[in-house]
């Protein structure tokens, strides 16, 4: 097993040295190649592991930047294929906020310059075939017997044809339909086969009428797709006679924005003409949050990318000092020297970055399945199943890690220069650097980038977005690397003592060694402290908002029982169900009230939020709502009379006051809603407006309820309940009985999967941290073989070797653990006061981390000292004879 | 307490083979002061790294007060020089994390933790090599000389039976080398220490009782050193 691992070890070095030989053997028609060859070449393969750490850690930063950013385009571009697919060739989509009634048509049709008009009605239902686990398909209800559908969308299937020419048949039903070839043969199902679909109003058998190839609508949705006539599925789907939408096309040379605005006019306020691809746009938006996050936090993987090659790079400077000092005697111009170690730095980046966009397309794959279910989860459905290439990104990827590899060379390469031929002859002597004391630059720097990250921090958000506070956080972590020496210092002075009592004098000769290359031991300790940092702001945050959003939950949503259909939440995965279990529910001993929850997806003055019905009376006499703006005596029977609440994130995003009208779109017309009180609320990031129930069902046409709400008589036990729920109506309507707990457990579960990417970023800055340390203590063993060799000439034990240079790591690794929580907890600030508050209008309470920071602590000062290991192993496998000979 | 029995130590192989030393019979009594030269390449620090065990020899056995070398592991060599053995190199033979007292402290805190005691006696070895005043300098402020007192002293403190140089004043002036040599003959006499002392300096060679000579891996004489004392040397 050993064996194995070295020999594929061995196996993967000597891959990449071949990638870095060839790479450099491309540069030899030039002399700076031919430099290249002789004089760095030889180096690269001496230090072997050290070539192929640094080429790994410039890899890992690209792979992350790429795959993270690539997983993003993916799923936006998934979704916008699919809506491509389904009706490319509109001009023009009317909507509103939300559904709208069916004889809207006419008046769109009535509109001079709109050629053909369309309705279409679209769900995302839950296949309930064996062996679907939790599979969706997409059902778009169109009238294709109309003449004007087939303009828009291209069906390639030819029992569609047969019912065009003689629907009768097919019309008979509610349950007809036309399924994607794809899914089809995923599931064996042949002509007349029944397909069993999650409903409103319970799962319910189509009958499959004919099959549509993978081509055009065939293709939507990763081909799980199905097309059925539209007042059919409105039936089956218990939509009443509302549309999703009209796809418009134009005549020839009318100009968009006139018919825009006359089909507004037409159609009243609160309805909207615009191009299709618009709604990329708020697809973006939506995911705009997560997607900046995750590019943050690649950003920051490369960062630590760059601190490790940047290391490589100084401590390859240090070692060749002699070589230098040759070379500049023979003639090398300093100009020479500069270039060679640049062309250095470019080779390894273009090695590990070309490595890079490997494993990123790789991790890419990996990561797309776990965000498209978080996705799916909470903002919209999409079937992205393959990770979309886009070269230009994978070339910027590429670029960015050869252009840190080469800034990294270029900064210690220049240094080299400045080096004298006579000085790096002499073998230099060790001197002791006398600790700095009183007001250095490297203080003076640190304070600068403090005082320029409170300025960044207050700067106003540009296109709503906190990019100040963004970069106050790589201010906060630059301002915290010029202070390592100090904690370096501080820590040695502590540790000094009781290190030696506990573990003898190799302890002592480990804490004298950290500060002897004071500069490579700050890079270490800086990368490791990023990583530590990253891990205590994402678990501050995190932990953060977790508590606030359950403490809202058992306050404001204390209900015994939560019945849902087709997910276990209401999002946008559930079934919304029929308005028929209030009463048997009700029945149910241990019952003793039933609230029902419709939630609907809405567009507000360009923000998708959701709109939430409840019944106010029931909802109010259990729940403490939280009020930021008016009070229950006032707002609560207000909304009872048709007013309407929304919550704190929304009123902050727009600036909304008690008294504002909020103008929404309903199917039925534009409406007016007076605001009666803000209150805390966690259901969207967007915003949440919050109504009556018999508002919802007067002004929007939707009596459907998402969940049904229980609350049990005092003292009844919520399991029995749940039991008989389950059995009466769970298969039928596909339920999922939640209690309290269970709900607030799921909750989490969902934030939990959701921020999943975040704890992957740390990870791999982690990882990447690590690298850095065995990198360092390579060198570290490296630069003191003579002296190694004295140690163990005199005495000092083999294990006592091991000892000395692991607990050198370790001190590292207790150095980066402090500086890192410091720099955690005010990035975890920042990111809670100025970047969450700004992304999501929520504002949260801070809270410590206390057992992510003892848990991060006590792993990095350990996964450190370990990384010291196989450095440690070396040192103590030297050849005491030849290291005694070793200058 | 040396025996030297057919040792032969080669490196490499084929044609790049080399036999640095060949089946050398060599006996050291105890308390004996011997002198090894040689032309360059002779197998001097072959020889020396074979007998302070921080080298194994391809043939031949190699015993010390009794006790077979080849017989034993890494840890027991090792803790073999660290208690028996004083080693003292060319040059840069200390610590420069450590300054001069801790620097000859340093066998003893790799054994156990050092006591006052230890201090004290640290303190007075390096007193009797000179360096009394010097005690808490660090490495870098002292004179090439200095440290090799140091060395010497760092040698002594866990008072071993053995004491191994190889050009212990190889790097310094020859007034400096002659008071260092003179510190080691007196230390050998006080102790009743072996000493075996690789040199190229015939006048440094004096300082013992016994001249080993070698060439190409041979040995080429061994005799008794006439000269009586290293001050009628120059
Ligand atoms: N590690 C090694 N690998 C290969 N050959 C070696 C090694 N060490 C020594 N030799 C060879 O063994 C022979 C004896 O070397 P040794 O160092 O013992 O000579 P020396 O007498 O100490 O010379 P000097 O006076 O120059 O120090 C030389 O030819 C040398 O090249
Ligand atoms: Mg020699």
């Amino acid at each position: 097993m050993r064996a194995l691992l070295r020999g594929l070890g061995r196996l993967f070095t000597g891959a990449l040295l071949s990638l870095v030989h060839l790479a450099a053997l491309a540069l030899s028609p030039w002399r700076i190649g031919r430099l290249l060859r002789t004089v760095s070449l030889p180096r690269f393969y001496e230090h072997r592991l050290r070539t192929a750490l640094t080429v790994l850690g410039i890899a890992l930063g690209v792979a992350m930047l790429i795959s993270v950013v690539l997983v993003n385009r993916s799923i936006l571009r998934s979704f916008a294929e699919t809506l491509d697919d389904i009706s490319g060739k509109a001009d023009l989509e009317v909507t509103a906020a939300a559904s709208y009634e069916e004889e809207k048509l006419e008046g769109i049709r009535g509109v001079a310059g709109v050629l053909r008009a369309t309705p279409v009605v679209q769900e995302t239902a839950l296949l309930r075939l064996p062996g679907a686990k939790g599979e969706r398909l997409l059902i778009i209800g169109v009238d294709f017997l109309g003449e004007d559908d087939e303009h828009f969308r291209r069906y390639d299937s030819a029992e569609m044809k047969a019912i065009k020419d003689d629907p009768i048949a097919f019309l008979n039903a509610s349950t007809h339909l036309i399924i994607g070839r794809k899914l089809a043969d995923r599931y064996g199902l042949k002509l007349k086969d029944a397909v069993p679909i999650q409903t409103p109003t319970g799962v319910q058998q189509f009958e499959i009428w004919g099959f549509i190839e993978d081509e055009g609508v065939g293709r939507a949705f990763g081909g799980a797709v199905a097309v059925m006539y539209y007042q059919a599925m409105q039936v089956a789907f218990d939509r009443g006679t509302r549309i999703d939408r009209v796809d418009v096309a134009l005549a020839p040379d009318t100009p968009a924005e006139q018919v825009c605005a006359a089909i507004a006019a037409a159609l009243g306020p609160g309805f909207e003409a615009n191009r299709p691809d618009r709604r990329n746009a708020q697809v973006s938006q939506m995911l705009g949050g997560l997607n900046l996050a995750l590019t943050m936090g690649s950003l920051v993987a490369i960062l630590v990318g760059m601190f490790l090659i940047y290391n490589t790079m100084s401590i390859s400077v240090v070692q060749r000092k002699r070589e230098l000092g040759i070379l500049r005697a023979l003639g090398t111009t300093k100009r020479q020297i500069l270039a060679l170690f640049t062309l250095e730095g470019f080779l390894l980046g273009c090695v590990g970055s070309a490595l890079g966009v490997a494993i990123g397309l790789g991790l890419a794959r990996f990561m797309l399945a776990a965000l498209t279910a978080s996705v799916n989860e909470i903002y919209l459905q999409v079937a992205a199943t393959e990770v979309h290439v886009d070269p230009l990104l994978v070339l910027a990827g590429f670029a960015l890690g050869v252009a840190g590899a080469v800034a990294s060379a270029f900064v210690p390469a220049r240094e080299a220069t400045r080096v004298s031929a006579v000085q790096t002859l002499r073998t230099g002597r060790f001197t002791p650097q006398a600790p700095r004391r009183g007001f250095t630059r490297a203080d003076a720097g640190a304070l600068a980038l403090a005082g320029a990250a409170l300025i960044a921090r207050a700067l106003p958000p540009i296109a709503g977005q906190p990019y100040g506070p963004f970069a106050a956080t790589t201010l906060v972590l630059l301002s915290l690397a010029l202070c390592l020496p100090r904690v370096l210092g501080l820590v040695r002075a502590i540790l000094r003592r009781p290190l030696e009592a506990a573990l003898g004098v190799e302890a002592r000769l480990a804490n004298d060694n950290v500060p002897r290359d004071l500069r490579r031991a700050t890079i270490t300790a800086g990368a490791l402290m990023v990583g530590v940092s990253l891990t205590v702001a994402f678990a501050a945050f995190l932990g953060s908002f977790k508590t606030s959003t359950l403490k809202w939950v058992s306050q404001t949503v204390p209900a015994d029982i939560f019945v849902t259909s087709g997910a276990r939440f209401s999002g946008v995965k559930n079934t919304p169900m029929a308005d028929t279990l209030r009463e048997p529910l009700s029945a149910i001993p241990g019952v003793a009230e039933v609230d029902r929850i419709r939630i609907i997806n809405i567009v507000y003055r360009d923000l998708p939020i959701k709109l939430l019905s409840a019944n106010l009376e029931i909802f109010a006499k259990h729940s403490q709502m939280t009020f930021l703006q008016g009070d229950a005596e006032t707002s609560v029977p207000a909304v009872l009379q048709g007013d309407v609440m929304v919550s704190e994130n929304l009123a902050r995003r727009l600036d909304l006051k008690v008294g504002d009208a909020i103008k929404l779109a309903a199917p039925t017309g534009e409406r007016s809603y007076r605001l009666a009180g803000v209150i805390l609320d966690y259901t969207s990031d967007q915003g949440t407006v919050i109504l009556d129930r018999a508002t919802m069902i007067r002004d929007w046409n939707d009596a459907r309820v998402d969940t049904y709400e229980l609350y049990l008589q005092p003292g009844a036990d919520p399991e029995p309940v749940k039991r008989a729920i389950e059995e009466k109506y769970g298969e039928a309507l596909n339920l999922f009985v939640l209690t309290q707990t269970e709900f607030r457990g799921e909750l989490e579960h969902i934030l939990d999967q959701t921020f999943a990417v975040m704890n992957a970023l740390e990870f791999v800055a982690l990882v990447i941290a690590v690298l850095g340390v065995v990198n360092a203590l390579l060198a570290t063993v490296l630069d003191r073989i003579r002296e190694l060799g004295v140690l163990r000439a005199i005495g000092m034990l083999r294990r006592q070797v091991r000892r000395m240079v692991m607990l050198e790591a370790g001190i590292l690794g207790i150095s980066a653990v402090i500086a890192g929580i410091v720099a955690g907890l005010v990035l975890g600030f920042i990111l809670i006061h100025d970047i969450f508050v700004v992304q999501s209008g929520w504002y949260i309470e801070l809270l410590f981390p206390g057992v992510e920071i003892a848990q991060v602590a006590v792993l990095v000062v350990i996964v450190s000292t370990l990384a010291g290991w196989y450095p440690a192993r070396e040192a103590a496998r030297l050849n005491v004879s030849d290291a005694l000979e070793y200058e | 307490m040396i025996e030297l029995h057919r040792v032969s130590r080669t490196y490499g192989e084929g044609a790049t083979r080399v036999e640095a030393l060949v089946e050398i019979d060599l006996h050291i009594p105890a308390g004996q002061f011997v002198s090894i030269m040689g032309p360059s390449g002779s197998g001097k620090s072959t020889l020396l790294n074979l007998v302070s065990a921080l080298d194994v020899p391809t043939a031949g056995t190699i015993r010390i007060d009794g006790q077979d070398i080849g017989t034993l592991d890494d840890d027991a060599l090792t803790l073999f020089r660290r208690r028996k053995v004083g080693l003292i190199f060319q040059f840069f033979n200390l610590l420069p994390t450590l300054n001069a007292a801790d620097n000859v402290l340093l066998p003893v805190m790799l054994e156990r933790k050092a006591t006052a005691a230890d201090r004290d006696r640290a303190l007075a070895i390096l007193d009797s090599v000179g360096l009394g005043k010097r005690a808490h300098h660090h490495v870098h402020e002292l004179s090439g000389g200095e440290m090799q007192r140091v060395a010497i002293a760092r040698s002594l403190i866990l008072e071993p039976r053995l004491i191994l140089a190889d050009e212990p004043t190889g790097n310094l002036d020859s007034a400096t080398g002659r008071s260092i040599l003179e510190l080691l003959k007196r230390t050998a006499r006080d102790h009743g220490t072996t000493v075996v002392m690789v040199t190229h300096d015939r006048a440094a060679a004096e300082a013992g009782d016994r001249l080993v000579r070698l060439r190409d891996g041979h040995l080429e004489g061994d005799e008794a050193v006439t000269v009586p004392s290293v001050g009628g040397v120059g």
